[in-house]
């Protein structure tokens, strides 16, 4: 476990798309009940550790046991004045155990005796391909909106605040859009479409920051 | 260093948790120091066996505390984080590391009395080695304007064989909002004890706190005890949380909560988790009103309902 990985290398996420409120739903939030968006595995920092180590490849379970440990260092006296003798080692019995949560959730699987991830990670250079498509999907939902805002307005007088009208437009659009990309054959044609991603930070923009902080 | 050298107000707060202020203050007593005004070391003092060290950042500072290893001090480790300022933002990153054999305590105080408007936020590391004996207290005041906004993270790792108590204690003046987040990883044969205390007096009151114990080692136990109190509107959820991911680990979680007044609200969500066959994690939460026997037993002695209330909250946050 890399010293630095305390500022997370990457971002979990997970979205759930519920086609139609059930009655076994939780009805705070429409989702079923017992799945929280991102699962509680990942509240385990030793946990993401291994996902952020097996984002970089497959490992075996020794190659896993021997990245699992780490010594910290101080962050502003120097290795000169002071070199730190304190080391953590997770064990064997405790990184299985760990493994086989992340197994169960399907964060992970084994396929010839090497632990995976199951889940695609976007790379950065992958984020910014993707915001290039996300501010061209947005600007041209500005201007369907925007072209609509006098009907809209007209529509919904009774609203005090107009505002928020827009926030449930785009939310219940989105779900819209998922169901209509599921009828194009988008998206997998299951109901309760669970999605895990991660997404590594923005590097450049986080090690300016970690030099900022720590460096100067 | 002398105590006009510093906000009064804010060694006031010291003295109402029962601190000496005179402990705070370098050139006085016989523990390492480190003392800040807002953004701004005020004072910096080493002992030996330990090495404290902090620069100052654009919005705060930047700290690390070494204890040397097989250092054992009596004397507590004195971190003083004031503001007097009524707002701004406040930054603290501390790091400390108590090498292998060390047994020392770290007492703590963030003190910020005229806050209105004001950010404290903190993003500190612990390392504790192995065979450890570590105290860290950490007392808070914000003030009487519920206008504080305080969101310290704390990592913490406990060596093999160490005992790690953290005492955390919000009860003085109207804490405004706090979100705070402890892990604590206990590898093995680890001890860990961690008590947490807050009051919410107010409607602007809102006190979160999810401490979390990650059972990480052969044998390792912990107690989480959450106590706290929500009066007059205020809001206090206590997210305890234990997992068992190592053989023959044990932990508990325990949260009792007060409700008091029209509109506060009290809530628990201990969540436990066993991952490995050999490992016990337990919890008990209870929230509401006090036991009616209770209160009857002070009225009996002449006491209004509310003044037994105040007497058995006062009680309950005392209490070790």
């Amino acid at each position: 476990m890399k010293e630095n990985t305390k500022y997370h290398n990457y971002r979990f996420l997970g979205k759930i798309q519920v086609d139609e409120i059930q009655p076994w739903f939780d009805f705070a939030s429409a989702k079923p009940w017992d799945e929280s968006e991102t699962p509680w595995v990942l509240d385990n920092r030793v946990r993401r550790e291994i996902l952020i180590s097996l984002a970089e490849g497959a490992k075996t379970f020794e190659e896993l046991y021997s990245v699992i440990n780490f010594s910290p260092k101080p962050l502003i006296i120097s290795k000169d004045e002071y070199e730190c003798k304190v080391e953590y080692q997770w064990t064997k019995e405790t990184l299985e155990n760990h493994l086989l949560s992340l197994e169960w959730y399907n964060l992970i699987k084994k396929d010839n005796g090497r632990y995976e991830l199951a889940f695609p990670i976007l790379k950065y250079h992958e984020i910014q391909q993707i915001e290039n498509f996300t501010v061209k999907f947005a600007e041209n939902w500005l201007k369907v909106i925007t072209e609509a805002k006098t009907e809209i307005t007209k529509n919904f007088e009774a609203l005090g605040d107009k505002t928020f009208i827009y926030e449930f437009l785009v939310e219940k659009s989105v779900e819209k859009l998922y169901e209509l990309l599921k009828d194009a054959d988008f998206l997998p044609d299951k109901s309760n479409l669970q999605i895990t991603w991660a997404e590594q930070l923005r590097e450049i923009k986080f090690e300016e920051w970690v030099q900022k902080i720590f460096n100067n | 260093m002398t105590n006009s050298e510093y906000p009064e107000d804010i060694l006031q707060s010291l003295e109402d948790y029962n601190i000496d202020i005179n402990d705070f203050l370098p050139g006085h007593g016989k523990g390492a120091k480190l003392l800040l005004d807002f953004n701004k070391i005020k004072g910096i003092e080493q002992i030996e066996g330990v090495i404290l060290k902090g620069k100052e950042i654009e919005n705060g500072i930047v700290a690390d505390v070494i204890i040397k290893e097989g250092t054992k001090i009596e004397e507590p480790i004195h971190l003083c984080f004031g503001v007097n300022k009524e707002s701004g933002v406040q930054e603290i990153f501390p790091r400390i590391i108590a090498e292998n054999n060390t047994e020392v305590k770290v007492q703590a105080h963030c003190s910020f009395p005229n806050a209105n408007g004001l950010i404290h936020k903190m993003f500190g590391h612990f390392y504790i080695g192995d065979n450890c004996n570590f105290t860290y207290s950490e007392t808070h005041y914000h003030g009487e304007n519920s206008g504080a906004l305080v969101a310290p993270v704390g990592y913490m790792y406990i060596g093999k064989n160490s005992i790690f108590e953290n005492n955390f204690n919000l009860t003085k003046g109207t804490p405004g909002k706090v979100k705070i987040l402890i892990d604590i990883f206990a590898m093995e044969n680890s001890i860990i004890r961690s008590n947490i205390k807050a009051f919410g007096k107010c409607k602007g009151d809102s006190i979160r706190i999810r401490d979390s114990v990650f059972l990480e080692g052969h044998h390792a136990r912990s107690v989480i005890k959450m106590k706290a109190a929500a009066k007059d509107g205020g809001e206090v959820l206590m997210y305890g949380m234990t997992e068992g991911n190592a053989p023959y680990c044990n932990g508990h979680v325990e949260c009792s909560e007060i409700v008091l007044g029209k509109g506060s609200i009290c809530r628990a969500r201990p969540f436990i988790r066993a991952l490995d066959a050999t490992s016990s994690v337990s919890h008990e939460a209870s929230l509401g009103r006090f036991p009616q026997k209770w209160l009857d037993e002070l009225m009996a002695k002449g006491l209004s309902e509310p003044e037994a209330t105040d007497i058995l909250i006062e009680a309950m946050l005392q209490e070790e």
